[in-house]
């Protein structure tokens, strides 16, 4: 069941009336239920993996406070439940085509076989959010969640179960237990925030994934220049509308039952820097990978080689994380590496500044310093996009090679160049309108929450945009028909 | 104290009821401004001609009159090529419809049983391409516009491959949210002729160009990979079986099962291949070998058609000529065989 489906809708309005009109003590075994019943809706066998991982999870957190004399074996053998699981169903084929491919390169035929195993829906999710719980079981910073059926729902929970945001059981867990009031501005402030989601995932990414389709899934048709250009460009905005459409909404959803979950996004290319980037995209793996990975590796607190080499390692992995593909992995890498050399830029740059003494510089400059760090951050993570979006290494060679080829000044290249991508004089205003109205969003949303601006407008202004963002939402349905998968939910 | 603490409660849930029902009240007003528009919409898309026109497959696969004694399944082949209208004296109709695949073929035979008469003649067009085409896995490629269509189509829910409920409403009763770019009929809507089905005429010297186009596109998009074997088997073994149901619903309900194969031209079955054709006939002599009451009718290379390009609007599609003249051929062929009364036939073929 996709969030934007009306399957979805429906399925949202029963369950919070319901969870609304049942006494404190049922509700959150109402959510627990709800959530199963989410999850069966993809496909019922992967229930038991659902189970069980939270099972596990659970007697392991349990073993790890109360036996504290082999709490590190148990926490081990709770990243090998959690990691194992994740291996075989994620990255099992990777690995053994990798080998494969390996050896054959020595004239070895390894011919190890691969399983084509469906990957369970939010695998990555649900792993990384138990493995959060058991490391912080061990250093008691929570204590083991009692209850199995509450750890259950902690480990389920529909509005974050495919693709987050990942929550801290510090976090999601005491909320899971506390009694909700319902409260008129908590529910609306919720509503807002899905009709967010549904404008960026059905109006903004829905729309411009068609563009971005018809270049990137046809590579071998001979796409040069402009359009290699566009559909990445386009691509930066609609994995962006995708995903944290996706996460608004999953907030927006939570806000409803009174629970409140991490803000997954903030204007993430209204960044200035890639370290600004990673700290308002997919802000709850960023910190994920901050508190268990690259902290236990040493952090910023060593010396600069080693300081370096943490964060590659932190970033790579994370690629990794993202999709079983070397694909994947090399884009973590490059972001680590862009990450690491702006470090290194920026402390030279500290120095250099301390060493000269601070110049204040005219409002106007610094705004167009602002402008063009923000430009130059898109650019760059835009082009670690194509990574993301090729299927094979083969592809990102093609992109690199062909989209500085075939340029022409001319009109009626530019013309040539849309037509090919599918773009016609309409299609291509409402995309620039669309993508007008996504600035204006996250531009309000880089300093604060949109959806609280909102609370502060006259009625008629608030009804003015929730109608007006209701019916671009419907007529990009009407367009599209089919309800689109999201992006993350392969992760 | 305890009085305090229970008033401010009682105050507490009083202000949650009142705030609840102002939410109520203001959702209920926010579903009533985007519905009321909504349904408006809706109603002047389901009065468009398009929509309930012969072109749309909701209108053409549900509208069958009763008494059919001849009944046409298969694909966009078998919906272009065959026009028994004004040449069959008794009542013909055709539930072929674009990539329809033989399960939902079966579907619709089955759902319109009733409409046909005892002993009425059931074409059942087979093809390589039909055998080696996944068809789940081809609807899923084309996002469900193919089988999507069959909801408002089909009554029983079971024949529908992976029902979900929201499709049945969006597709039965909200339309318009299924409308993609058949939008702009509300604004400007069109009179379809009656046999505008068949579309007009490919230029004749275009055909090679053609014929690569489409047995490119057959090879790489639509049929199953054909050095995946086992792949390949499964899918045939699976198509298969939907026409041995076909066969067996014939027998049961006492109609008469005739197996077609439509004509294509020598550019698009050279293209083919010869390995891939020989594998065709074999697979079609199972079926036949399974089910020696049924007739076989073969055109595929029948040089009347196969070697006639001025009867194709395209490599594998009869325009209207070439689909008349092929009709008559095949209802000639039909009479001769003693499958339909030969007093039914108006024209005949000359030559």
């Amino acid at each position: 069941m996709l969030f934007n489906s009306l399957s979805f809708l429906g399925f949202f309005v029963l369950v919070a009336v319901v969870y609304w009109l049942l006494p404190h003590k049922a509700r959150w075994v109402w959510l627990l239920i709800t959530s199963y019943l989410f999850y069966a809706c993809w496909n019922p066998a992967y229930l038991i993996l659902l189970f069980g991982s939270s099972l596990a999870t659970y007697v392991l957190g349990l073993f790890i406070e109360k036996r504290p004399a082999h709490a590190k074996l148990w926490l081990v053998l709770t990243m090998v439940a959690c990691f194992g699981a994740l291996l075989y169903f994620k990255y099992a084929d990777l690995f053994g085509q990798s080998f494969n491919g390996l050896f054959a390169l020595f004239g070895i035929q390894l011919d190890i076989p691969l399983f084509n195993i469906l990957l369970p829906i939010g695998i990555s999710f649900q792993m990384f959010q138990n493995v959060g719980y058991a490391v912080d079981v061990y250093r008691k910073s929570v204590p083991a969640e009692p209850n199995f059926f509450r750890y259950a729902l902690f480990s389920s929970y529909f509005p974050q179960l495919v693709a987050g945001p990942i929550e801290r059981a510090s976090r999601l867990l005491p909320q899971l237990r506390a009694p909700h009031e319902f409260t008129y501005s908590e529910t609306t402030l919720g509503l807002r925030l899905m009709l967010l989601g549904f404008f960026k995932k059905v109006a903004v990414a829905d729309t411009i994934s068609v563009y971005v389709d018809a270049v990137y899934n046809n590579l071998d048709s001979g796409f040069t220049g402009l359009a290699l250009v566009l559909a990445t460009i386009l691509f930066a905005f609609q994995i962006y509308c995708d995903f944290s459409g996706y996460s608004d909404i999953a907030v927006g959803v939570s806000k409803v039952f009174g629970i409140n979950l991490t803000v997954n996004f903030k204007s993430p290319y209204y960044s200035r820097n890639i370290q600004e980037f990673w700290r308002r995209w997919h802000i709850s793996l960023s910190t994920w990978f901050q508190d268990y990975v690259y902290i236990p590796l040493g952090g910023s607190r060593v010396k600069i080689p080693r300081y370096i080499l943490n964060l590659v390692i932190t970033f790579t992995i994370s690629g990794l994380w993202h999709g079983a593909d070397w694909t994947f992995v090399i884009w973590g890498l490059l972001h680590g590496l862009f990450v690491a050399l702006y470090v290194l830029i920026n402390r030279t740059y500290k120095k250099y500044r301390a060493l000269r003494g601070t110049s204040t510089s005219s409002r106007s400059l610094a705004s167009l310093k602002t402008v063009l760090s923000v430009a130059l951050n898109f650019i760059i993570v835009d082009i670690l996009w194509i990574f993301f979006r090729c299927n094979s290494i083969q592809e990102v060679g093609y992109v690199f090679t062909h989209a500085f080829t075939g340029w022409d000044l001319s009109l009626s290249y530019l013309k040539g160049q849309l037509v090919s991508m599918g773009f016609t004089y309409e299609t291509l205003a409402i995309t620039l309108i669309l993508l007008a109205l996504l600035f204006v969003v996250d531009k309000i949303n880089y300093r604060e929450d949109v959806a609280v601006v909102l609370t502060r407008q006259r009625t008629v202004v608030r009804w003015a945009i929730y109608l007006l963002g209701s019916f671009l939402v419907i007529a990009a349905f009407m367009f599209t028909s089919e309800s689109q998968n999201f992006i993350y939910f392969q992760f | 104290m305890q009085s305090n603490h229970d008033t401010e409660k009682q105050a507490s849930r009083s202000n949650n009821r009142s705030d609840a029902k102002k939410l109520l009240f203001k959702a209920m007003l926010f579903v009533l401004i985007i519905g009321l528009p909504l349904l408006v919409v809706n109603h002047a898309y389901r009065e468009t001609n398009y929509f309930r026109g012969e072109l749309n497959d909701r209108a053409r696969l549900t509208g069958m009159p009763a008494d059919v004694s001849l009944v046409t399944l298969g694909d966009s082949h078998e919906a272009s090529n065959l026009t028994f209208g004004d040449i069959y004296k008794a009542e013909a109709y055709n539930l072929a419809a674009t990539s329809q695949s033989p399960r939902y073929s079966y579907s619709l035979l089955v759902e319109n049983a009733e409409r046909l008469t005892k002993g009425a003649v059931v074409l059942i067009p087979i093809s390589a391409y039909t055998l080696e085409t996944d068809f789940p896995s081809f609807y899923k490629k084309t996002e469900g516009m193919h089988d999507t269509r069959y909801y408002p189509i089909l009554r029983n829910k079971t024949h529908l491959d992976g029902y979900s409920l929201e499709n049945d409403l969006l597709y039965n009763y909200l339309p318009i949210l299924t409308a993609k770019e058949n939008l702009v009929y509300i604004l400007n809507d069109v009179e379809w002729p009656g046999t505008s089905i068949i579309l007009s005429n490919s230029r004749v010297e275009d055909i090679d160009a053609i014929a690569d186009m489409k047995a490119s596109s057959w090879m790489h998009d639509v049929m199953v990979d054909e050095t995946d074997v086992a792949y390949r088997e499964q899918t045939v073994k699976e198509n298969l079986k939907q026409y041995q149901m076909t066969i067996d619903f014939c027998n049961e309900q006492g109609f008469v099962p005739v197996l077609l194969i439509s004509p294509n031209t020598e550019q698009l079955i050279e293209r083919l291949g010869a390995d891939r054709i020989a594998r065709f006939y074999e697979e079609v002599r199972t079926l036949c070998t399974a089910n020696p009451e049924v007739v076989l009718l073969d055109y595929l290379k029948d040089e009347r058609f196969a070697k006639n390009l001025l009867y194709f609007r395209d490599s594998d599609h009869l325009n209207a000529e070439g689909a008349r003249a092929y009709s008559e051929v095949v209802l000639h062929d039909l009479a001769d065989k003693g499958i339909i009364a030969e007093n039914l036939v108006t024209h005949r073929v000359t030559g």
